[in-house]
């Protein structure tokens, strides 16, 4: 409870008595001290009936119309508050919503109640700019006293998770040289049962549960019916490899490389979620792996991987300087060049030659790469990977292939998933010949790949790009 | 937070209450002390116009100071009898809705209660200022108890609050 500025002007007024009784040597002072006293412990009491009067009785919510949006979309939240006190106390109530999300502010957010108020309703709109799950706080309630002395804050209700889905690309493209694959990418037969017999998690029992499954003792001690979760039992485990550095943001708003690599990353999360496979998850910023997370098959891991993969953002890097990234000299190549120049001896010659004649420089930056220190890492931390899924672009194909290379060095089946450049840039239908060209290009590197052993690897982008780029492509031959 | 609006700075009339404690006062005073007793108590009614019921009380007790030279026991008790309707005023003037009559009875018995505590002290002690300390004491350690059954009551605290 708090006090304002009237009831420390009260007590001063006591304080002045109290002074000057002592001051005066006079004793009745002290007793109009004594009645300022009383005065304010009464209305401390007065106050402290109505909030519990108000509090018993108040019948608020605070819900949200729609529980999953897009990215930028709108979520409208109707706040309804009843009072059934009769007390002349002041009721606020804000609604209240995540950090992130764009809101009115807090006076358009907030309905009043006065003493002759008995219910209110407000419809307050947020947007979310940001992709993830995002919980609204039980609203904000603010108790006045009726006589303004003193006030309270509390939380009331409960709060509610609205999940926001990154902005999904249409007609998302998966294929092989401008085919679409048929299967749905993660699909498997599945070879075992629904459940394993490794305990994971307790959570609370829902309707659809069967009853065997409730775990009694955990029932007994948390007071609710409890069922337990088991991890299932199975050696074909899939890790996602996601890519989101800089150069990931290419592309149209809603509609970027990350887009669309998150679209197959979610198709994973959804195949292995049916079928119980155990699934990890490496991001890849500019900066090496942002988030880890070991493969489980829990519902819970589940749901955290997809909530990790709403939420990627491109990471602050490489997205300009494509160049610099992209010239990086396999040693076959350097030395082939190196070759050519051994026997020149001129300036230009003499210059370049020791940087072709050294190794260890291909060595070091392959080292720094991100992706391959990506892949490096979960072959180190993750025992037994069947599927080893690589989700990344065309953009950086030396380093690209070193990583997938050493993905497949460990006997394990390795699919990979390459956004082509070319189909995300702003003029790609422009020349059409030259992006045929450079189409033909990104598809003998695809080739090249999946000649690899144990690698399979796949197109993803816009499908009507790339069905325009093709078809332009048909009318001109 | 922003306080409701008050009349402390405009004119206001006095309630029912109001009215009985400056007739008392100014009986009150005009009795023990004639003539001055008696303006001193009309001051008062002005002052009550302008003031808030607790300024105005305490005026009051201001104006008993300088009137009551030796006070008997009688003398202080029901000038404070006369006082006290002044600040029953004001839990009656603030109400809208609320049972005003059970409020004004807490306010009385903590009156009453204060003031024996006081006298008591004073008795105790023989010393003004310990007995003033008291008074300040048990009136911090009683609004901070009633402030924590608040918040224990509301939820507010509980026994995973830090």
């Amino acid at each position: 409870m708090q006090a304002t500025r009237r009831v420390g002007g009260e007590l001063a007024v006591g304080g002045v008595l109290l002074a000057l009784s002592v001051l005066a040597s006079d004793p009745v002072a002290l007793v109009g001290a004594a009645g300022v006293g009383a005065w304010f412990l009464a209305r401390e009491a007065v106050a402290l009936r109505e909030f519990e009067a108000v509090e018993r009785t108040l019948s608020l919510s605070a819900d949200p119309v729609r529980k999953a949006v897009e990215v930028d979309g709108d979520v409208r939240v109707v706040l309804s508050v009843e009072r059934g006190d009769d007390t002349d106390a002041t009721v606020r109530v804000t609604s209240r919503a995540p950090v992130s999300a764009r809101g009115p502010s807090a006076a358009e957010r907030t309905v009043t109640l006065d003493a002759e108020t008995r219910e209110a309703r407000a419809s307050i709109t947020y947007t979310m700019p940001i992709a993830g799950r995002f919980e609204f706080p039980p609203p904000r309630v603010e108790l006045v006293s009726g006589d303004g002395r003193f006030s309270e804050s509390l939380e009331l209700g409960s709060s509610e998770t609205v999940t926001v889905e990154p902005r999904r690309p249409r007609r998302v493209h998966v294929g092989q040289g401008g085919r679409r694959i048929a299967a749905a990418f993660g699909e498997h037969t599945a070879d075992r049962g629904p459940s394993g017999i490794q305990p994971s998690e307790i959570r609370p029992y829902v309707p659809g549960d069967a009853t065997r499954r409730i775990d009694w003792k955990a029932t007994a001690r948390l007071g609710d019916p409890h069922v337990r979760e088991f991890e299932t039992e199975t050696d074909r485990q899939t890790v996602l490899v996601v890519d989101h550095r800089g150069s990931m943001a290419s592309g149209p708003a809603g509609r970027t490389m990350l887009d669309f690599a998150r679209e197959v990353a979610l198709g994973y999360v959804r195949a292995a979620e049916s079928s119980d496979d155990p699934l990890g998850l490496y991001a890849v910023g500019d900066e090496g792996v942002t988030v880890e997370h070991y493969p489980t098959a829990t519902p819970r891991g589940y749901r955290t991987i997809r909530d990790v993969l709403r939420g990627l953002e491109p990471t602050e890097g490489s997205r300009s300087s494509p160049t610099a990234l992209d010239s990086l000299t396999r040693p076959a190549d350097a030395r082939a060049t190196g070759a050519l120049l051994a026997n020149e001896e001129t300036a230009f010659a003499r210059t370049v030659r020791p940087f072709l004649d050294d190794p260890d420089t291909y060595v070091e930056r392959i080292e720094g790469d991100p992706l391959f220190g990506a892949v490096r890492r979960l072959q180190s931390e993750v025992a037994g990977t069947n599927w080893t899924v690589i989700v990344t672009d065309d953009r950086e194909r030396n380093r690209v292939r070193e990583a997938v290379r050493l993905a497949s060095s460990s006997e394990d089946a390795v699919l990979v998933f390459l956004t082509p450049r070319l189909l995300f840039e702003e003029d790609a239908l422009g020349d059409v010949e030259a992006s045929y060209e450079r189409y033909v290009d990104f598809e003998e590197f695809r080739r090249e790949l999946d000649r690899l052993p144990r690698v399979t690897v796949f197109e993803v982008g816009p499908g009507d790009r790339l069905d325009a780029l093709l078809s332009a492509r048909r009318g001109r031959v | 937070m922003s306080a409701a609006p008050h009349p402390s700075t405009s004119l206001s009339l006095p309630g029912p209450a109001g009215v009985v404690g400056h007739v008392l006062v100014v009986g009150v005073f005009a009795l023990y002390w004639g003539i001055p007793g008696a303006l001193l108590g009309l001051v008062l009614v002005a002052v009550g116009l302008f003031a808030s019921p607790v300024v105005t009380f305490a005026v009051g007790q201001v104006f008993l100071v300088g009137l009551a030279d030796d006070p008997t026991g009688a003398q202080v008790a029901l000038a404070q009898f006369a006082l006290a309707p002044l600040l029953v005023d004001g839990v009656v003037r603030d109400g809208i809705r609320r049972r005003t009559v059970g409020e004004a009875l807490v306010l009385a018995g903590s009156f009453v209660a204060l003031a024996a505590l006081v006298t008591l002290a004073v008795d105790v002690t023989d010393e003004l200022w310990q007995a003033a300390g008291i008074l300040a004491a048990v009136v911090a350690v009683a609004g901070y108890g009633i402030h924590r059954y608040e918040r224990v009551s509301l939820g507010i605290e509980t026994e995973d609050t830090p």
